[in-house]
């Protein structure tokens, strides 16, 4: 294609006429401070023929790739090896419903029934009844964790902090019935991130 | 019925139930459980031994939480006030709004929230209302933990 | 960060992971090796490192423990170190314990899809009971 253009009088048809047509139109602006934008029209001296033969002859761009593909091994990557290192998370993280206790192990939820009103996707079902020993608490606290929706109204709108949205979000499952947790599932999530849930409500409860 | 045939062929098909994933390779793991969906949860739920709904629990375990609130109530100590009455907020910001209760009558007083028991000291008997704390040392607990 | 130690590095990564045959299975098993301080080793027998010449997301790790094989899963990390490993805390629980109550659960993992999963249930009682004809009132 390079040697082709050694014949091509293009460039010099352009000036001529220019410089043809200057005096008749003396009024007309002429701009010289132009800026190439497009693509470079190739040299035809021959020692830059040569250049490029050579480095399509030798696979230049080809060794310049793997040095840099060689470059990125030696340096960090900038993702992250899961499950084995984990991303940061805020202690104010939305993932898992917990049902949570006091320290003497009683229940706080006492069925006010805040949660089941201010959740925008209807996904808490609560009932109540006395217990034995004559205290208010929920019989069902059932949360259809495929409608929720994670906003956190739950947890803002609990005047005890009895419910809360854990730290956990590796609670994905393999069938769709086992996100529909029920009272025993929430409680359990409780006992088991308790240490997690209360520390990370101690450290942000002055702030909300 | 029909609950029960499955149940006897499913069983008869498992050995053990084992915590092992379907494409996993190692081939066992411990279970430390066994099945109780004969149970009863803390909330009074249990089906019938016939009842049909049981098949859900043929080779799978109905997760039950073990510990009652009702029997870790119970057992915390009744908190002894000089006063006619107490405030209980179990630690404030992070515990639940705080409630008066008030002591007059000769039993005890109990949180609504957090099911703590107050009495008033000249109606204590430790016969009846069982181990106590003084008041003292329960603030000094609402200093520690929100309780 | 000089060549030489760079290199230096390599070397330690080697001695951490236990020589060449044991770098060898590291990095079938994790994709990846590193070398860096243990900081606590929980119950379930996982290890935590740490390494603040990596970058953060990338300094703090956890090695699950061999007896799980390749059924290692992100859920394993308990909730202590699970604060820590995901950096919202700065101070591991075997520096600071958080508290522990009597009524506090074991961890478990995520156990969808083995014969331990979970069921849900209703949590009421029934509302409606069978009536039981009396036996001997006739």
């Amino acid at each position: 294609m390079a040697t082709l253009k050694v014949f091509s009088t293009r460039g010099k048809i352009h000036s001529l006429i220019r410089q043809g047509l200057q005096p008749l139109c003396a009024s007309q602006q002429i701009r010289t401070n132009y800026v190439h934008v497009g693509q470079k029209e190739e040299k035809l001296e021959w020692s830059p023929i040569m250049d490029r033969a050579a480095t399509s002859v030798f696979w230049n761009e080809l060794f310049k790739g793997l040095g840099i593909c060689f470059a990125m091994i030696l340096k960090e990557p900038a993702t992250i090896n899961y499950p084995f290192e984990k991303g940061p998370l805020s202690p104010r993280f939305r993932g898992e419903h917990a049902l949570r206790r006091y320290p003497s192990g009683e229940e706080r939820c006492i069925a006010c029934k805040l949660c089941e009103a201010i959740c925008p996707a209807q996904a808490i079902t609560i009932e109540a009844e006395p217990r034995s020993d004559g205290s208010r608490r929920t019989t069902r606290y059932d949360i259809d964790m495929t409608k929720c929706i994670y906003c956190g109204f739950c947890q803002e709108a609990c005047p005890v902090d009895a419910i809360v949205e854990g730290p956990n979000f590796e609670y994905s499952t393999e069938t769709r019935e086992e996100l529909l947790y029920n009272k025993e599932k929430l409680l359990s999530n409780g006992d088991k991130w308790e240490p997690e849930i209360a520390a990370n409500l101690q450290a942000d409860y002055l702030y909300r | 019925m029909a609950a029960n045939i499955s149940r006897a062929i499913f069983r008869a098909q498992a050995v053990a139930p084992r915590a092992v994933r379907t494409f996993s390779l190692s081939t066992c793991r411990p279970l430390n459980e066994g099945s109780n969906y004969q149970k009863p949860t803390h909330t009074g739920q249990l089906w019938d031994k016939d009842d049909y709904r049981n098949i859900r629990f043929v080779d799978r375990d109905k997760h039950i939480n073990p510990m009652w609130a009702v029997d870790l109530i119970a057992e915390d100590p009744v908190v002894v006030v000089e006063q006619n009455h107490v405030w209980s907020h179990s630690c404030g910001a992070l515990g639940h709004p705080k409630v008066y209760i008030n002591l007059d009558k000769p039993e005890i007083g109990t949180c609504g929230y957090s099911g703590r028991k107050f009495i008033q000291k000249k109606y204590y008997d430790a016969a009846i209302h069982g181990p106590s704390i003084t008041h003292e040392e329960y603030l000094e607990q609402m200093k520690g933990d929100s309780r | 960060m000089s060549l030489f130690q760079k290199i230096g590095n390599i070397g330690k990564i080697f001695r951490q992971n236990g020589g060449l045959v044991g770098s060898y299975l590291k990095l079938f098993r994790t994709d990846d090796l590193k070398w860096g301080t243990l900081v606590g080793e929980d119950k379930y027998g996982n290890k935590y490192f740490q390494n603040d010449y990596y970058f953060m997301g990338r300094n703090r790790w956890v090695e699950y423990p061999l007896s799980v094989g390749h059924d290692y899963d992100a859920s394993q990390v308990p909730p202590e170190w699970h604060r820590w490993l995901q950096y919202i805390a700065d101070e591991p629980p075997s520096q600071l314990p958080l508290p522990k109550r009597k009524w506090m659960a074991d961890h478990t993992e995520n156990l969808s899809g083995t014969e331990r999963c979970y069921v849900p249930y209703s949590t009421t009682r029934p509302k409606v009971e069978a009536w039981v004809p009396p036996k001997n009132n006739l």
